[in-house]
């Protein structure tokens, strides 16, 4: 079949990395063809390359079979090329179908825009596609899965017949990920190709035709989706076997440290979040939580950490009462806290790694004497952490802001694991990681378990909460609806608690 | 690898050199005004040059602005470390002269114990006045940059319009009482160094100032022998005094110091603030909090930092920096709280921060560099240039103009090496 397009030998050299190199793919009509790698692999490069946001240092790009110069995203477009950023480029006050045709309204005499036509005509792209939309809401009020079609139909408004999606799924929840995956059927099924771009390997099997797999900036090879698996894919991608499915050791289950009695919260806009929520936690186990996006968790750890204020319930660390202790108190106590957003909330981007690598401890010996910072002492501490953690580059002068979403999370795990933790609290902690840096960040969780340590760990991702916790807690509504044994239930069986089908009568957490 | 490395050098090379490209921007607009006024800019720059340091007295002047625009510049600098623009700096700056004026007069101490009593004071009230606007942020989320102007005219008239003419004033012998506070007592006054008639006083504090500089020079090269510490500190102090000794011949003998030459020990106290906001802010927890909290409250919260406290705490040592500038003017040069009050030393200590990217030692050469300007625009105002002296104005704010678009020049600086297609 007459491939959509071609790449031939594609280069771009950046100053300090080959971001591709001759590259090679081409790409078939109606397929959905996923390009995976790991962060820094050179997956974005070359779709900026394709929608003309980056000019290729050599190489050719065919277009249905004619060499093609993309000076600009303008001729990707009338190319019949859409972009979808991971980053969406939509105006928040304007309606979904303002955002739609914003640039290209239709018009009545070529004077008044036509708000009619242009509400009706997205409203006939989203049932062509299968992407329910109301087009006279405010863009601003729709949750992330929405504002993802929106870019969609914007795409296809413009007359995109190849669209590409740059890791699409990051920002979604599972069942709005589902939505995704029925609406790129349905655009295959009228004859458009999708490129889809991502580093979740269950999720390209889930969807893919084809498979390219990067590893820096080269092309290991495209595979067909039948013909392969999540593990060679990780080999391929990583150039080395990964351990996908993790191995436990057995558990030592010790006594307990932390004790949480029929908490309440209210989020930041003063709506009850937490609504009664209680459980324990032991020495040497991983406790899940799993849920949805925004049924509490995020709540829930931001009070157990001291960032916000409980309404009342009651908090014990070693059976000591910590309710409404400050953040310093409770970390003095032993609680360590990797929090879900590393970039707001985990890191000072400006710091050193050497200053960001104390955050939290800067005040306590043998980092500080009185008010005075014992810079040796801060930098040996960073200089050996980066050693054992593996922080990339070897230089603790190297601002925060200029490391990988990986090295970033390996400093955060590096200072609150060396904080001697008793009770590590962890929120989301491998989102947005490639599968080298995830593999990292679960051995360190699980190395935690087995000292002894109790884990916290609540994530979107249920395969992770599954593989890695000793038992997992559902929350709902703010609520726990269930907690079972790891090895006793099965992605399906949480699916349904979380979604709210189900509840157990008594939940013993 | 060596390219990155290369180009990194060159971003921090691009920080330092914004400010410099833009002050000469700033001195080239100054010039073409001067020209556009049918002017020699070459000769009235000349003129600015000699006025600054054609005699010890035009020196003198320059030192003692100098000294003053350090201590509000580094208010605001520092007071930006957490987040907040201090636009009080004028305000804090009153508060802290009143401060003095009254202490200085009212108070009856010895020199050794009256001037740093007044500086303490004047630290305190003019910080206390700068936690005002502190406060209100942290409890009331009230803007800085609106309670800080408000508090500057509250200030003003609390300061100017009440105290100076009612309770405070001086009544001159025709009995106005427009002359402002009375004079200060000389033991609250700062030592002029190099003044006349000679100043007993003076001299032991510049002897002082010999010997502290003498040791800790003599300590530093003494470092980098195998000696112990102790050793090292006590040969040092030895050297130290061994300098201020022979030194002391020859400043006892010197009977004619310069009539009229008003440079005082400020500028030794604005140094030692420069060393003491860098040593704070880069080498001590509450700095690290405080920049800490500047950067990112979210994760200074996340790290058990006390942002509310900090952020008090730094507009307190912001506004005590400026209390202190109200000082150096009222017990070096003025004497008293003057009734028409030479004022916008604070609103100038913004543009010394700015000028100085927020940092200590920038925002000192800053304040060098147009106590030169400010100190020489007087003499441009005399024939055959007759410029008015409000010039330096107009060179300060288009430098601050300049630093404001630094991303026009950083982008011009940067050409070059797209050019050669280093730089993506």
């Amino acid at each position: 079949m007459e491939p959509v397009i071609e790449l031939k030998g594609i280069t771009k050299q950046f100053p300090a990395v080959l971001a591709n190199d001759h590259i090679d793919l081409s790409i078939r009509k109606k397929e959905v063809f996923a390009i995976v790698g790991e962060n820094g692999a050179g997956k974005t490069t070359l779709m900026n390359i394709i929608y003309g946001l980056y000019q290729p240092d050599s190489g050719k790009i065919f277009i249905r079979g004619k060499e093609m110069r993309i000076n600009g995203p303008h001729q990707a477009i009338t190319q019949g090329i859409g972009m979808v950023h991971q980053h969406f480029m939509l105006v928040p006050v304007l309606t979904v179908a303002e955002n739609v045709v914003l640039g290209i309204e239709p018009t009545r005499a070529g004077l008044v825009m036509d708000m009619d036509r242009a509400r009706k005509e997205v409203a006939e792209f989203s049932q062509k596609y299968g992407m329910p939309i109301d087009p006279d809401t405010r863009v601003e009020y729709l949750p992330v899965g929405m504002q993802q079609r929106v870019e969609i139909i914007k795409a296809l408004f413009r007359g995109a017949e190849i669209l590409i999606l740059d890791e699409p799924t990051a920002v979604l929840t599972p069942l709005e990920r589902e939505g995704l995956f029925l609406t790129i059927n349905a655009l295959v099924e009228q004859e458009k190709t999708v490129i889809f771009i991502s580093h979740k390997l269950n999720e390209v099997m889930a969807i893919a035709d084809r498979i390219a797999v990067l590893r820096g900036g080269r092309v290991m090879g495209v595979v067909d989706n039948k013909e392969t698996s999540e593990a060679q894919l990780a080999r391929m991608m990583v150039g080395r076997d990964v351990v996908l499915d993790i191995a436990k050791n057995p558990q030592k289950l010790g006594e307990l440290v932390l004790e949480v009695q029929d908490l309440r919260a209210k989020n930041e806009r003063g709506l009850d979040a937490v609504k009664g929520i209680s459980f324990h936690l032991r020495r040497g186990e991983i406790l899940g939580i799993a849920g949805v996006e925004g049924n509490g968790q995020t709540e829930l750890i931001r009070v157990l950490t001291g960032m916000a204020k409980a309404e009342s319930g009651k908090i014990l660390v070693n059976r000591k009462d910590m309710t409404g202790a400050s953040v310093k108190s409770l970390r003095q106590a032993g609680i360590a806290h990797i929090p879900q957003d590393r970039l707001r909330t985990g890191l000072i981007l400006p710091f050193k790694i050497s200053e960001n690598i104390v955050l939290g401890m800067h005040a306590e010996p043998p980092f500080a004497r009185g008010i005075v910072q014992q810079r040796a002492e801060v930098n040996r501490f960073a200089k050996e952490k980066e050693e054992e953690f593996d922080v990339r580059p070897r230089d603790i002068t190297v601002k925060a802001r200029s490391l990988s979403g990986g090295n970033q999370q390996k400093v955060i795990i590096a200072r609150e694991v060396s904080s001697a933790p008793e009770v590590m609290i962890a929120a989301q902690p491998t989102r947005g990681l490639d599968i080298g840096a995830t593999e990292f960040v679960h051995r360190k969780l699980l190395e935690e378990r087995d000292k002894g340590k109790a884990v916290l760990l609540q994530s979107l991702e249920l395969e992770e909460i599954l593989s890695l916790s000793d038992r997992v807690m559902v929350m709902y509504g703010g609520e726990i609806v269930g907690c079972f044994e790891s090895k006793m239930t099965n992605e399906d069986e949480l699916a349904h608690y979380m979604l709210g089908l189900k509840r157990q009568e008594h939940v013993d957490a | 690898m060596s390219t990155p490395k290369l180009r990194l050098s060159y971003s921090n090379l691009l920080d330092l050199l914004v400010p410099i490209v833009s002050i000469l921007l700033g001195l080239i607009v100054g010039m073409i005004l001067i020209a556009l006024a049918g002017k020699n800019p070459f000769g009235a720059y000349g003129a600015m040059f000699s006025g600054a340091f054609g005699s010890i007295n035009n020196i003198s002047e320059v030192i003692i602005k100098t000294a003053i625009l350090t201590f509000t510049g580094l208010s605001v600098a520092f007071a930006y470390k957490v987040g907040l623009f201090n636009i009080g700096a004028e305000g804090q700056f009153i508060i802290g002269a009143i401060t003095a004026a009254f202490l200085g007069h009212w108070v009856h101490l010895p020199g050794i114990l009256h001037i740093p009593l007044i500086m303490v004071a004047s630290f305190i009230t003019g910080g206390l006045w700068a936690a005002i606007a502190g406060w209100l942020k942290v409890t009331r989320g009230v803007h800085e940059v609106i309670s800080t102007i408000m508090l500057n005219w509250i200030a003003v008239y609390l300061v100017e319009s009440w105290l100076v003419t009612g309770p405070l004033s001086a009544v001159s012998a025709t009995g106005s009482n427009d002359a402002g506070t009375p004079i200060i007592d000389g033991s609250a006054m700062l030592w002029r160094f190099i003044g006349y008639p000679p100043d007993q006083a003076g001299k032991i504090g510049l002897l002082a100032v010999i010997f502290l500089a003498a040791s800790i020079v003599a300590h530093y090269i003494l470092n980098r022998s195998p000696l112990a510490k102790a050793t090292n500190w006590i040969i040092s102090l030895v050297i130290g005094a061994g300098v201020a000794g022979l030194s002391s011949i020859a400043i006892f003998q010197w009977q004619y110091g310069i009539p009229g030459a008003r440079a005082n020990i400020g500028i030794f106290f604005a140094m030692a603030a420069v060393a003491i906001t860098f040593i704070l802010l880069y080498r001590t927890v509450t700095g690290y909090e405080i920049r800490a909290t500047g950067f990112n409250q979210e994760a200074a919260r996340y790290a058990g930092i006390n942002i509310k406290q900090r952020t008090i705490l730094t507009m307190f040592i912001a506004g005590g920096l400026s209390g202190v500038a109200g000082m150096l003017m009222v017990c070096g040069t003025e004497r008293r709280f003057p009734g028409v009050f030479p004022g916008g030393y604070g609103f100038d200590g913004i543009a010394m921060a700015l000028i100085g990217q927020n940092s200590p030692i920038g925002t000192f050469l800053a304040s060098v560099l147009f106590g030169i300007i400010r100190g020489g625009a007087t003499s441009m105002q005399l024939p055959p240039y007759e410029i008015h002296k409000t010039f330096a104005d107009i060179i300060q704010g288009s430098v601050v103009l300049f630093i404001a678009s630094s991303n026009i020049i950083r982008y011009l600086l940067m050409l070059p090496l797209k050019r050669k297609g280093e730089v993506d």
